[in-house]
């Protein structure tokens, strides 16, 4: 995912020439662009400030902000500067700020929090969590047509959440024999498949992996949820607003079942400083399965 | 070396009074509406935005602004009545306003209500402006040199040699709170600390601004600072005001004529009625 981070970032400096890559350590990629990746000092607020400056003065920029806890660092500029841009979107050059999500195993506690739910409620802002390396340039086409910044989250390689594959089977076993739709983050997506294969056990199953976190897809889910008979909502890390949304609905449209599950082995979530959400997920799996 | 250029003294008092006349027709439509408590007069702040638009023509920057900017947008050559229509939120032409007046003028990149919010934004902009053979000149007051980002954006303007113009206006208050009390260094000190190139004035001494900004404006690569000691005249909200600035009518430092002239020509925008 790195990469095709990478690939698009050196594209659009080949084809841009007022195109910047800036953040932090981002010399190390070593993408040559004639002084325009900037390696920036670790000042979170004022590097985004920067970004939104390029971009309103007509300079493509790519921001590699590390982690997405970092971005509490900046949530002024976020909240309050970004939207201003889209005053004069039009006018506006793209704006890419790409951040590692969620808790990791190993991580610090202040490098460990997800706040994508945070941040797929900001206004204007797409934020986006691609699934496989073409979904970035997808995103990245969607949100340049559009004239709004986008935030990819990646879950790149160790740092990619931990699931623990026996607890994700025996969620599996669940609704064994039905149609089943099961609605996950695209971070989770290999994992579910894993389980669903090992299993056999459906006639039918489609996994819905959102591209976008905001806006909501809920329309495709409610239709899913209408074709097939249960449908299961993976839950990622914590807070886990947008799920609650999305089960609001589907419990609406008078599903058989609909549950949400927490993917989330222990030693995770005792890396994670804001694990209330997830312990109770996983116990209710626990009950569930016993 | 440059010659010194004579203060144009009779075209300042123009400009004080079309602010004051502005400023006049908005006190009396706002002073007791809830925008009042969010709209702010740039009475005493006029000598900056002159000084600095006499040597930088408005296309040849892009300009970033705090909030109390009435004074800068005249002076760029936005006229009075543009600026009421759009706080009224009337249309300009054929489109309605967007908030804090992006809209305009293209060279205008900031108008920001959050203390030194702006300052990252302009050095950022600042950089882009470079590959255009452009600058930009970043607007702030006093208060604005104390939250943490503005020393961070110091800092990457000097590392990045970003071609931008810090000017502070310099008014000793952060709201109401006297400067001197929440402030160890002085703001030059903050300037020197990571060696930019700083000049300051007091307006009451005219002469010594412009020809600072003169000095200042000749520096075309890197950060520079000027630093305008002024004095806030009233309030910091027009909702605070006690009375119009139309006493101020027969002060000898604005132009009557021109005050009255553009205090007829607001208040027909601000009463709603068409001029």
């Amino acid at each position: 995912m790195k990469e095709a981070f990478l690939n698009l970032v050196s594209r659009r400096l080949r084809e841009e020439p007022r195109c910047r890559f800036i953040g932090f350590d981002v010399s190390r990629h070593g993408l040559s662009a004639g002084g325009r990746v900037l390696d920036m000092p670790i000042s979170e607020e004022a590097v985004l400030g920067v970004a939104v400056g390029l971009s309103r003065a007509g300079a493509e920029v790519f921001v590699d902000l590390m982690f997405e806890a970092f971005a509490c660092r900046a949530w002024d500029v976020l909240v309050n500067q970004v939207v201003l841009s889209l005053v004069r979107a039009a006018s506006c050059a793209p704006l890419t700020v790409r951040m590692l999500t969620g808790p990791h195993a190993g991580a610090g506690p202040q490098h460990g929090s997800a706040i994508y739910g945070l941040l797929a409620r900001l206004p204007h802002i797409y934020v986006a969590m691609p699934a496989m390396a073409d979904d970035i340039d997808v995103a990245y086409n969607v949100a340049c047509q559009q004239h709004h910044p986008l935030i990819l989250l990646s879950t790149d390689s160790s740092l990619s959440c931990h699931v623990n594959r026996e607890e994700a089977s025996n969620i599996m076993r669940i609704g064994q024999g039905e149609k089943l739709a099961v609605f996950c983050l695209p971070s989770q997506m290999e994992i579910v498949a894993d389980g669903i294969s090992a299993m056999n056990a459906w006639e039918s199953v489609t996994i819905l992996a959102p591209l976008f976190i905001n806006p909501l897809p809920l329309s495709g889910l409610v239709n899913a949820a209408v074709k097939y008979k249960s449908v299961m909502l993976v839950e990622g890390p914590p807070p886990a607003t947008i799920f609650d949304q999305v089960a609001m609905h589907l419990f609406k449209s008078h599903l058989r079942r609909v549950s949400t599950y927490a993917l989330w082995d222990s030693d995770t979530i005792a890396s994670t400083n804001d694990n209330v959400v997830v312990r109770r997920l996983v116990r209710r799996i626990r009950q569930e399965v016993e | 070396m440059m010659q010194k250029r004579i203060f144009p003294i009779h075209e300042y008092l123009t400009f004080r009074g079309r602010v004051l006349g502005f400023e006049a027709a908005l006190w009396e439509w706002a002073h007791d509406r809830p925008e009042g408590r969010f709209i702010h007069s740039s009475l005493g702040h006029e000598l900056a935005p002159f000084c600095v638009t006499h040597f930088i023509e408005p296309c040849a920057a892009l300009w970033s602004f705090y909030y109390r900017y009435h004074a800068w947008l005249i002076a760029l050559g936005v006229q009075p009545v543009e600026i009421a229509r759009y706080i009224t939120r009337r249309k300009v032409g054929k489109k309605y306003v967007g908030p804090m007046h992006l809209l305009l003028r293209d060279f205008i990149i900031d108008c920001n209500s959050i203390v030194a919010a702006q300052v990252p934004i302009a050095v950022g902009a600042a950089l882009a402006a470079r590959d255009i053979g452009q600058r930009v000149v970043c607007v702030l007051g006093d208060g604005a040199t104390l939250p943490g980002v503005f020393f961070e954006s110091l800092n990457i303007s000097m590392l990045q040699s970003a071609p931008i113009v810090f000017v502070v206006e310099d008014n000793r208050l952060a709201i109401d709170t006297p400067y001197e009390t929440i402030s160890h260094p002085s703001i030059q000190q903050k300037f020197h600390l990571f060696g930019i190139p700083t000049l300051s004035g007091n307006s009451e001494n005219p002469e010594e601004v412009f020809e600072a900004t003169r000095e200042l404006t000749a520096i075309s690569k890197g950060p520079s600072a000027l630093c305008v000691r002024c004095d806030r005249i009233g309030a910091h909200a027009v909702a605070f005001e006690i009375c119009s600035p139309l006493t101020m009518i027969d002060h000898p430092f604005f132009d009557r004529k021109e005050a009255e002239k553009t205090h007829g020509e607001c208040r027909i925008v601000f009463s709603g009625r068409k001029g």
